[in-house]
């Protein structure tokens, strides 16, 4: 009878067991869950800095996909526009046609329209045909993915159609004499700062007629050693210059204290210019400033006090 | 079955449970003779978009002569994990930039502009964002007329989105005076995400 007992509290034990451990994946399942968008579009990737130079009159290939990551089918349509920089910020201009932006001209799609079901995805191929009678050097282009969902209610008043759409970015190079020449125009390091993060920044000037790579890299010493406190040498930033165009960057050193002097070094590489500015940066809060100030000046009150008081003293 | 049985039984099945319940790290401390094995994941790089408002359409009702600038709002959420950020930009969909009803011309209609009065006509946008690592330019954050070029709404030079996407705030402003027709006034507009370089 006892043995019964002992049997019917183990399986009792072994339920509640059970029952807990999936009470405990549903919560951690519901307390995970990702609301999903009725329509989102992705592109990946999201761009191709095509490696070789593409020969004038010839012919290439190159995919990616449209994928719906929302919960309702939506219809998408592919155009083309020039791809150019308007600003050191490097905003975006997809109207103005140039020089270099011939190349939206060139590009057609496989698949320029259809619907794509939710979790699902369209591979888009595109064929790039470059003219036999082309000139030298960069030339960069848009394909818009533009997604488009069933029309809404109009109702009295207002209405905007907000139409989202990725432009995917095609940079490619036509081969020929190009022109690689670049100078790093500005490199900056703040000698006094006033909080975190430490931040620098420079501006690199492609005047040439092909884009190129710039490399960023940061790094901080303490006042006295070289064993660096902060460095991305390992992993330095790149960015792509776009030919006849001024890129601003930044880099930061975010974990930075609050308090401190270092050695701040930035180098700045594009072609084989390099640029490196190193400075000794003070990280002082301003109320520490204040205080400091106040007791130079409390200071220099008492020793002229002193030196006058013995004065009338002689 | 006698008692016995059924207590080994059930003891048995508690053990089982037990034993695949265990987290496979507790394997590698019995294992005698290990060999590393390195897990690679190739991440793709990818961008996504997408706006809150049902069907994309922001709709501003009880837009009334004379009065405020009447609101509505859509909130563009951003995904990319390129590590060099990201731009926004927004264009008029067409080359006429007024809102228009059906079957006027858009000298009929309201125009584009940056200054949304009381008593005047004119509709615009502006942008907002809380997240960190976003910019909308200060211009951007005061109402601007629509154009048929491209105009940046808001970026990320650097870094992939947040978790959840970057969130940037699109509203629009309309003011009519009692020169504009009862009526729905519609305009489209094209919001373009394009991770940088």
């Amino acid at each position: 009878m006892k043995s019964n007992h002992f049997v019917r509290k183990a399986l009792v034990a072994l339920l509640a067991m059970v029952a807990s451990v999936v009470a405990s994946g549903s919560f951690v399942s519901m307390a995970s869950a990702v609301e999903i968008p009725d329509y989102r579009l992705q592109v990946t990737p999201s761009f191709n800095e095509i490696e070789k130079s593409l020969k004038p009159g010839e012919t290439y290939t190159g995919k990616f996909k449209a994928q719906n990551t929302g919960s309702k089918e939506f219809r998408y349509e592919v155009d083309f526009a020039p791809y150019s920089i308007v600003d050191e910020n490097y905003s975006i201009d997809s109207q103005t046609e140039s020089d270099y932006t011939q190349l939206s001209k060139w590009i057609t799609v496989d698949k320029p329209s259809g619907t794509i079901e939710p979790d699902s995805e369209v591979e888009i191929e595109y064929t790039i045909r470059v003219p036999r009678d082309v000139a030298a050097g960069g030339q960069y282009a848009l394909i818009n993915v533009k997604m488009l969902t069933d029309d809404g209610e109009q109702t009295e008043g207002s209405a905007f159609k907000v139409i989202q759409q990725i432009g995917f970015r095609v940079l490619a190079s036509i081969d020929g004499t190009t022109r690689k020449t670049a100078s790093i125009t500005d490199n900056k390091v703040p000698g006094f700062i006033f909080n975190p993060p430490i931040t620098v920044s420079s501006v690199v000037n492609n005047s040439g007629n092909i884009h190129a790579k710039a490399t960023y890299v940061l790094q901080v010493f303490p006042l006295f050693g070289d064993e660096e406190v902060y460095t991305n040498e390992e992993n330095p930033v790149e960015l792509t210059i776009l030919p006849e165009t001024k890129r601003y960057n930044e880099l930061s050193w975010d974990g930075a204290p609050h308090l401190g002097i270092f050695r701040v070094k930035q180098t700045v590489k594009i072609f084989d210019e390099v640029s490196v500015t190193e400075k000794l940066v003070f990280l002082c809060p301003i109320w520490f400033l204040f205080i400091v100030l106040l007791l130079i000046f409390c200071v220099i009150f008492w020793i002229v006090s002193r030196v006058r008081s013995r004065r009338k003293e002689a | 079955m006698s008692k016995m049985t059924k207590t080994i039984a059930a003891l048995g099945v508690v053990a089982g449970l037990g034993v695949a319940a265990l987290p496979l790290s507790s394997y590698a401390t019995i294992v005698s003779d290990s060999t590393t094995v390195t897990a690679q994941a190739i991440i793709g790089e990818a961008i996504s978009v997408t706006a809150d408002a049902t069907d994309d359409t922001v709709k501003i009702e009880n837009v009334t002569a004379n009065q405020e600038a009447a609101t509505g709002s859509t909130v563009l959420t951003i995904q990319t994990n390129n590590t060099n950020g990201y731009n926004v930009t927004i264009k008029d969909a067409d080359a006429v930039t007024a809102l228009t009803t059906d079957g006027a011309d858009a000298d009929n209609g309201i125009p584009a502009s940056n200054t949304l009065t009381k008593g005047t006509k004119g509709w615009g946008f502006k942008t907002a964002t809380s997240t960190e690592g976003v910019t909308v330019s200060a211009a951007a954050q005061a109402y601007r007329a629509i154009e048929t070029g491209t105009q940046t709404i808001a970026s990320r030079a650097s870094g992939a989105s947040v978790t959840d996407g970057d969130k940037i705030d699109l509203t629009f402003g309309v003011v009519v005076d009692s020169s504009i027709a009862a009526g729905t006034y519609s305009d489209d507009v094209v919001i373009t995400a394009t991770t940088n370089s």
